[in-house]
């Protein structure tokens, strides 16, 4: 068995020892660190698997209020008995949102002390990791059983804490959420399938009672919190589906435009055109011929190629093959779009093509993909 | 081929298009080196029979018609490419578009460059 760290926190070297000499009698299963003061302490927390602190209130150089501060801040929950010399009642209702399971009041009362410890340190023991069991099911076995404890819900973007006394939670606490949220983001059952560990420490924590209502009116609220935010998500996809099409859309009617313009200056001299995009999905043409597509495609990619390893300058606007048959096919890459057009050769000559009919539609047929 | 007729063809072209041509090659299909040429430039010589050989048999196993006598490359940086290829040979050549006037370089001298291209050919 691994043996229990506790960690004793205290500016009084002659305490630490006592502390360190009534503890190493109780067991040889516990192992003992020390620290002199606050800094130390938090430097050993963030270096160690602790699974207990003795921690004193007043020390120099760092309070055990700011160590207590620190660790909240960091969402850092730790079974810690304070020491102190100050009045229990005075102080124990500042420290409730702390990891503060008992105070003991120095001079130190060995036998409580041991007894105390024993008990954390055995609940901490028995500490329960829970897998294939859903967080609502869980929490509704610790309200039957009437536990009192805390557990840990681990998860990959976020990390929460549920506090339960008697088998009521009295506070949750995930990422600044609010109880419901919180409860909601961690009762999402979508996560429950990612990788996610639960742990249940059984300890009698202080934390101060934040949550007025039954388990059955939390898991209500936090359901349709979570509902409303899947609602949400939903719309926003939805949304975002319906401007993608909205834009495909008007992206096509341009494309239609753009062709109509094309045949307007070549006539007959068009034999075919078409434009399509690097998937082969054909978006406007005089005729749809995936094989055309589909090799123009591939020339294409070829030349890009060729071109991007050359010491050569990448392909421009356009090329232009001259055909069997008195024919020239002009293709004009835009990223992942195409158009392709068959132009009967005879009846258009190539200067007019490039520097009249080209050079006007290679720019309106980036602004349509731009649309 | 003769190679004094084909460095004829290659001034001609140098004389009509002055500082708009920057390099101009003619090579054979199989050895892809130039025989003739105007600031030759090895590195094209053999990226565009690679490209040419790519192109014809891309076209020659579609059901497209097959290339004929030239294609030209609109690249970036204001250059273009005219690629004219003529059984074993092939004769590239590449033009500023900035200095070109290209109404005279796609309907007159580019047809001219075949005639000659093919005169010398055929002429062995």
């Amino acid at each position: 068995m691994d043996k229990q760290t506790i960690l004793i926190v205290d500016d009084e070297k002659k305490i630490v020892e006592l502390l360190k000499e009534t503890i190493t009698k109780m067991s040889k299963n516990y192992r003992i660190l020390e620290a002199y003061n606050g800094k130390e302490a938090l430097e050993k927390i963030d270096k160690e698997k602790i699974d207990l602190v003795l921690l004193d209130i007043k020390m120099p150089v760092m309070s055990g209020v700011q160590v207590l501060t620190e660790l909240h801040n960091k969402k850092l929950w730790l079974p810690i008995i304070i020491l102190t010399a100050y009045n229990v009642s005075d102080i124990e209702v500042n420290f409730r949102e702390f990891g503060i399971v008992d105070y003991l009041s120095k001079p130190l009362d060995m036998v409580m002390l041991k007894s105390t410890i024993g008990q954390v340190l055995r609940n901490r023991e028995q500490k329960d990791s829970i897998t294939g069991m859903s967080l609502a099911a869980i929490l509704q076995v610790l309200e039957m059983e009437q536990r009192t404890g805390v557990m840990t819900i681990k998860m990959e973007d976020k990390n929460g804490r549920i506090f339960f006394r008697e088998g009521r939670v009295v506070d949750i606490e995930a990422g600044g959420l609010s109880v419901e949220e919180a409860l909601g983001y961690l009762l999402d059952t979508e996560k429950e399938d990612e990788d996610r560990e639960i742990s249940i420490e059984y300890l009698n924590h202080k934390r101060t009672e934040k949550i007025n209502k039954s388990l059955t009116e939390i898991l209500l609220e936090a359901s349709r919190i979570l509902d409303e935010d899947r609602k949400d998500e939903t719309a926003a996809e939805k949304e975002e589906e319906i401007t993608e099409e909205a834009a495909a859309e008007i992206k096509k009617e341009k494309f239609g435009k753009l062709i109509e313009l094309l045949k307007n200056d070549l006539g007959d001299a068009l034999l075919s055109t078409q434009v399509w995009t690097m998937e082969g999905e054909i978006l406007a043409g005089t005729e749809e011929r995936e094989n055309v597509v589909e090799l123009f495609t591939q020339i294409t990619v070829y030349l890009n190629e060729a071109l991007s390893t050359s010491e050569f300058p990448e392909l421009g606007n356009y090329y232009i093959f001259n055909l069997v048959g008195k024919k020239i096919v002009v293709t004009i890459p835009a990223g992942e779009y195409f158009w392709g057009m068959l132009i009967d050769s005879q009846k258009t000559p190539l200067g007019f093509l490039l520097k009249v009919v080209l050079s006007k539609l290679i720019d309106s047929f980036k602004e349509a993909i731009a649309a | 081929m003769d190679i004094q007729a084909m460095s004829r063809a290659i001034h001609n072209v140098e004389r009509e298009l002055g500082n708009a041509l920057l390099s101009t090659d003619v090579w054979t299909v199989a050895e892809g080196e130039s025989i003739a040429g105007y600031n030759s430039q090895p590195v094209a010589c053999a990226l565009f029979n690679q490209i040419t050989t790519y192109m014809d048999e891309a076209l020659e196993q579609s059901d497209y018609p097959k290339l004929d006598k030239y294609f030209i490359l609109d690249l970036q940086d204001n250059k273009m490419v005219i690629v004219i290829p003529l059984g074993e040979y092939i004769w590239e050549m590449l033009i500023d578009t900035k200095k070109a006037r290209l109404g005279l370089l796609l309907n007159i001298t580019i047809p001219q460059m075949i005639e000659a291209f093919d005169k010398i050919i055929a002429s062995g």
